[in-house]
């Protein structure tokens, strides 16, 4: 069909848009604080045959969209899939979320008869059920110990709710009426997608609506195959390991092999280890996530994030690793697998394209959760909050302290909401001295956080990369290691794994002391004055400025701070 | 004889809109602005207004209300005061990490993603061991010796002029920050002071840091500059008593006030130009408006909802958050200078870089070769050399066809028209996402809205918007560039005071909601004494800001007047139920709610400017062109167009589109078929005709 290049570009314009305006709605009706203060959610749009178009929010929710359509269109069939049909999933093998609290709802739009396109939304849950509250255990062994794993099913049938799968839902949840408001909540924000899209065809007639969703897959792959071109041809390869899988402390590698050719660019995960026993595991479409974001971030963060784009990246993620887990391996965790698999990609693309490599970010994302029973007996309260670290110096300046790195954002929870809804105090929340690799760029920071918990709980640490750390490069140096510790300076004082599960006495407290980002270029020619702030601002403590930086600093009562004549 | 005057600093020029209380009638004059001190202009646009009425002395200005960037400014360019920070001991990481915020696609993967680095750095921090809990208890009381030993050092280290404090819980219970500031006072009595707890009494210590630190920034900044207006303004004697500054809510504060509160002023720029609106709204009687005001290099749009300005509590500069009242304004990167071009991929783009005033459009011939949103309204016909700015700025229109032709036309294969009309349609087209996204987030229907078009740019691309959204009217009031000015003159004295309490929200808050009023209402009262007045002479507005139990955001409830009671709890739950299914299509009835926050608004009526009514023709007058020429729409290409002069046009004429109508600071364009005309004040109300979402 021949379009008038205007009208297809005014039409994407407003797919954008309409993803706007769903994300918009899912943030503000949020119910849980995962929703409403950190913003793990997201919303999105696929073609009637389940191409991303995009999401906006959280990036790693598209590859699974796209997979979760794909599933839905080939197991109910087209026969059975209506106006007023609303799906929910969570289930990380059929439904292709990326683990079990994600909970993905997608709402079919048609327009003149016609299937035109999905509407879809996720959120992370502070809890579908299993063996710790917040639904994540290290303890997890397999699928089945993940909480509640809903497949795909009809949580609304012709525009009429299903109270069974509803009460199901509600019944396996320590935490029923968050889960079910955010629910409603996605929901919504997807019925206000639908009936927007469902207005644009009315406007511009179908065929032209599906037109201009073909030019946007088409300009991604044009644009990130002008990108790719401009990379040198090679191969290159990079590993990196997690401390332990949560059942045991060997260590677990993930390896990537990028093969640059032309235009396009392959990506062989095949040397990572095989799946493993606790729920260190990533699913495949959480891998592709991450391994995608890493190849756009490295070359140009601008191109939008669709379809189009696996036209020219090829990923091999191989069957049965801790990259591709077999149904019914534990998944939980996936977070630092994906992690490690990003900064991998991005270093290996870094040799073959020096000018743009980057230091990695800092290692230990992830998440903690308290469950506090309730006096009397009404349902846990579940506390969960995402651990961020920072990113990695560029050629372009200092990596940006306290984000969560894998998918940027600014998301640590109030002290003041925190203490004013749970039963805990925040003791220290500051800047981790030294944290951010050396260099003449330096990583950003990470911090310390402390909580005391004033009633028993239950605690689960999701995060990982308390041994193996994250790297400098160009000369530039490695950050801190992240560091968990149980009550510090007490005699029961002990260092965490990244994957525990414990429960906690009032009075006890977790320490945690975050990564910075690895350091770019060599630090001996970090500008002077800068260091010098850095110093007096407490972020590069004294001694390392000497040992790091090769610099001797004094430090002067008032604070002021300068180098010392050498 | 005496005159009000508005005021408002803007970027190039300084507008002086003032209005005669006897007569009504309204006279205005622009000035250059001043950006190195911006009094300067303010004292030299007063004089100038002064010399260009007969007989006027500046002593006759008995009112005078003034719109100023100059706390934005500092913020922007970092030249704010030598500031220092106090915190609780162990929240040093609060200011770094900031508060989460909503991720945007590109960001999410890019390596070089960066926060603003802080107002106040670290250097000048200084961690204070207290500490209140979350109901208020201190279970560290202020370690005064190390308040004592922080300011030292601060002065010592930087030679502070002003400090911020933002304690833990402060809202709950402000008794360590206020000791804190006792002892500074004590001691260094010149040093100005910030309170958390009195800037802003609400839960989230980030969003009281940030905003304490906003505020010690610009303080010091903004006193000087207003002891330098005030000094002048003395000088020539105008207003005593009578002087107003613009706060970002819309209304107007004493001098007096503002001097108190600088971080109110921040995100005061674009707020006159609403007042405008909702003015617009109270004479035309519609109660919807989307202001639409198109500048230079960007677009600000407001909504007006029931003849009432949608306010926000959250603000950004820079990247700077600055939590306070604030009329809700977005705005769009584009405007008349953004440039078009086509990428790498092939696509036509638009922005959002501007070409500014310098080099500015092509059509300007000062150096700028890329084509803008002006050249394709010059190559269109929507604007002619002739009449651009009143004749008096020369443009080149072989330029701005030059300019598309290379970079737009020949890489997409399309005549100059179609793509001279493709810059157009995919600029409006932004305008228009911005638009429906801020009426569908809050479930607003644009059926149901009129555009109120201002700036320069505003009336050239309303009609083309409005149909587009649906829209069924657009207004376009007598001086579209002078939106900000007019507004000054169009307010009230409007302050709000806060106060967090997380509590169940049932008759058992009752006796705590009427001490906590009671408190807010007696600081309002102390204000309004100060300045001289009685508490009598203002209207009071009580509001609690609910959410259901566990939700995270909050909607604002006004109480009715009168004693509070059971019943006022239960219309408070029954409106904020309604107001939930408005604004994000569900409501549950039957769950309990909380309260976060209590606020009280205060409203000083001022004497206002109305609009004269003027002389009409019969109405339904057919006007008649002064001229024609050859204008490129959308539907049917090059027409014939008549083309009117703004100022001959009567209340009572009606325009039959396609027209283009000029006026010294805008042009206004009417698509075929649609149909104009002039009410009583002069406004232009365009009939933009039916039109889909």
């Amino acid at each position: 069909m021949q379009m008038d290049p205007i009208t297809l570009e005014i039409i994407a314009s407003r797919f954008e848009e309409i993803q706007q305006i769903m994300k918009q709605r899912l943030f503000r009706t949020g119910y849980s604080t995962i929703l409403r203060e950190s913003f793990d959610g997201s919303s999105g749009l696929t073609t009637a045959d389940g191409r991303l178009i995009g999401a906006s929010g959280v990036s790693y929710h598209t590859v699974p969209y796209s997979m979760m359509v794909k599933w839905i269109v080939a197991h109910f069939g087209l026969d059975d899939i209506h106006p007023g049909d609303t799906f929910l999933s969570n289930d990380p093998y059929k439904g292709c979320v990326a683990h079990t609290p994600d909970v993905a709802v997608v709402t079919p739009v048609f327009a003149d008869g016609v299937l035109v396109a999905f509407c879809t939304s996720m959120g992370h849950k502070p809890d579908v059920g299993g063996i710790a509250p917040s639904t994540s255990s290290a303890l997890s062994r397999s699928i089945f110990h993940e909480g509640l794993v809903v497949p795909p099913v009809k949580l609304y049938a012709r525009g009429v709710p299903n109270e069974g799968v509803q009460r199901i839902l509600a019944n396996n949840s320590r935490t029923p009426e968050l889960l079910m408001g955010d629910i409603e909540g996605q929901v919504g924000c997807t019925r206000i997608g639908r009936q927007l899209m469902e207005e644009l065809c009315a406007r511009y007639s179908v065929p032209v609506v599906q037109a201009a969703m073909e030019l946007l897959l088409d300009s991604a792959e044009t644009r990130l195959r002008l990108a790719l071109a401009a990379v040198p041809d090679g191969d290159a390869s990079a590993e990196n390991w997690l401390d332990g899988d949560g059942a045991s402390d060997r260590p677990v590698k993930v390896h990537v092999t990028v093969r640059k050719r032309g235009d396009t660019l392959s990506l062989d995960l095949t040397g990572s280890d095989p799946q493993t026993l606790g729920p260190a595991n990533a699913v495949e479409q959480a891998c592709r996530a991450a391994a995608t974001g890493a190849v756009l971030g490295f070359l140009d963060p601008g191109i939008p994030f669709n379809d189009g784009v696996f036209r020219a990246i090829e990923i091999d993620t191989g069957e049965g690793l801790c990259v591709s887990p077999r149904f019914p391996s534990p998944v939980n965790s996936y977070i630092p697998t994906t992690h490690i698999l990003f900064n991998c990609v991005a270093q290996a693309l870094g040799q073959l394209c020096p000018e743009r490599a980057f230091a990695d970010s800092g290692l230990g994302c992830g998440g903690f959760g308290f469950g506090y029973a309730q006096p009397g007996g009404g349902p846990t309260r579940v506390q969960y909050e995402v651990i961020e670290t920072a990113l990695g110096g560029t050629s372009r300046g200092d990596g940006a302290p306290m984000v969560f790195t894998v998918m940027i954002f600014e998301s640590v929870e109030p002290i003041e909401i925190v203490e004013t809804e749970f039963p805990v105090r925040i003791d220290d929340f500051s800047v981790r001295t030294d944290s951010g690799g050396a260099g003449i760029h330096r990583g950003g920071l990470g911090y310390c956080r402390s909580w005391r918990v004033l009633q028993d709980a239950q605690f689960s640490s999701r995060t990982s990369h308390r041994r193996f750390g994250a790297s400098g490069i160009a000369g530039g140096g490695a950050p801190l290691p992240s560091r968990t510790t149980l009550n510090p300076g007490r005699p029961d004082e002990r260092v965490l794994n990244g994957l525990e599960q414990l429960n906690l006495k009032a009075g006890d407290v977790i320490r945690l002391e975050q990564s910075g980002g690895g350091g770019w270029g060599d630090p001996k020619d970090r500008d002077g004055q800068a260091l010098l702030d850095d110093v007096a601002d407490g972020y590069v403590s004294e001694e390392s400025a000497r040992r790091a930086y090769g610099r001797a600093v004094t430090r002067e009562p008032s604070g002021r701070v300068a180098f010392l004549r050498e | 004889m005496t005159w009000s005057i508005g005021i408002d600093t803007g970027g190039t020029f300084t507008d002086v809109a003032g209005l005669d209380l006897a007569t009504g009638r309204l006279h205005t004059v622009k000035v250059p602005s001043t950006p190195h001190d911006p009094s300067e202009a303010v004292l030299a646009g007063i004089d100038a207004f002064v010399a260009s009425v007969p007989g006027m002395r500046s002593a006759d200005i008995g009112f005078f209300a003034h719109g100023t960037t100059v706390a934005t400014n500092a913020v922007i360019e970092r030249k704010g005061a030598r500031s220092g920070l106090l915190i609780t001991r162990g929240t040093g990481a609060v200011y770094m990490a900031r508060s989460s915020a909503q991720p945007m696609p590109g960001e999410m993967i890019d390596p070089g993603y960066r926060k603003p680095s802080p107002l106040i750095p670290g250097r000048m921090t200084r961690e204070i061991t207290e500490r209140t809990l979350f109901d208020g208890t201190i279970e560290t009381p202020l370690d005064e010796a190390s308040v004592l030993a922080a300011v030292r050092e601060l002065v010592a280290a930087g030679d502070v002029e002003s400090i911020a404090i933002c304690f833990l819980f402060s809202f709950m219970n402000p008794t360590s920050e206020l000791a804190a500031r006792d002892i500074i006072h004590r001691h260094h009595p010149d040093i100005r002071v910030s309170l958390s707890c009195e800037l802003l009494p609400v839960i989230r210590e980030y969003r009281r840091l940030s905003t304490t630190v906003a505020d010690a920034f610009v303080g010091p900044v903004l006193q000087t500059y207003l002891g330098r207006l005030g000094d002048g303004l003395r000088a020539r004697d105008v207003a005593d008593g009578q002087s107003f500054i613009m706060q970002s809510n819309g209304g107007l504060m004493t001098v007096e006030v503002a001097r108190a509160n600088p971080v109110q002023t921040l995100l005061s720029g674009p707020a006159a130009c609403v007042i405008s609106g909702a003015y617009l709204s109270g004479i035309t009687g519609i109660p919807n408006i989307v202001t639409f005001d198109v500048g230079g290099t960007s677009t600000d749009v407001a909504l007006i909802v029931g003849g009432q300005i949608t306010e926000t509590q959250a603000g950004t500069i820079a990247g700077h958050h600055a939590y306070v009242p604030m009329n809700e304004i977005s705005t769009i990167g584009a405007g008349g200078g953004t440039i078009a071009r086509v990428g790498q991929d092939g696509r036509l783009k638009v922005g959002p870089d501007s070409a500014g005033a310098s080099p500015g459009p092509a059509c300007y011939g000062r150096g700028g070769s890329e084509p803008t949103v002006t050249d394709a309204d010059l190559v269109l016909g929507y604007l002619h050399p002739n009449t651009f700015l009143g004749g008096t700025f020369p443009i080149q229109e072989e330029a701005a066809r030059n300019a598309i032709a290379d970079a737009v036309a020949r890489p997409l294969g399309l005549d100059l028209d179609a793509a001279a009309m493709g810059i157009i349609k995919l600029t409006t087209s932004l305008m228009e996402g911005e638009l429906r996204l801020r009426l569908l987030a809050r479930g607003y229907d644009p059926r149901g809205f009129a555009l109120v078009a201002v700036g320069g740019a505003g009336p050239l691309h309303a009609s083309l918007i409005a149909r587009n959204l649906g829209i069924q009217q657009v207004i376009v009031p007598p001086y579209p560039g002078l939106g900000s000015a007019m507004g000054l003159l169009l307010t009230d004295v409007k302050r709000s005071y806060v106060q967090s309490r997380l509590r169940h929200f049932d008759e058992a808050v009752l006796p705590e909601m009427e001490t906590l009023f009671a408190a807010l209402i007696a600081r309002a009262s102390d204000e309004v004494e100060r300045g001289g007045k009685d508490l009598g002479e203002v209207q009071l507005e009580r509001v609690v800001d609910l959410r259901y139990v566990g939700q995270g955001y909050e909607l604002s409830i006004p109480l009715a007047p009168g004693p509070l009671t059971p019943a006022s709890i239960e219309a408070a739950r029954a409106r904020f139920h309604e107001l939930h299914l408005d604004f994000y299509g569900n409501a549950a009835p039957e769950k309990p709610l909380e309260m976060i926050n209590l606020r009280i608004k205060t409203t000083t009526p001022l004497r206002k400017l109305s609009l004269p009514r003027l002389d009409c023709v019969e109405e339904g007058t057919v006007a008649q062109p002064d001229g024609w020429r050859a204008v490129y729409f959308e539907e049917g290409g090059r027409v014939q167009t008549g083309i009117f002069q703004r100022n001959k046009l009567r209340p009572g004429h009606v325009v039959n589109g396609p027209a283009i109508i000029d006026q010294m600071d805008s042009t206004t364009v009417l698509l075929p078929a649609q149909r104009a005309r002039i009410d009583a004040y002069g406004n232009i109300l365009i009939a933009t005709g039916e039109g889909a979402l």
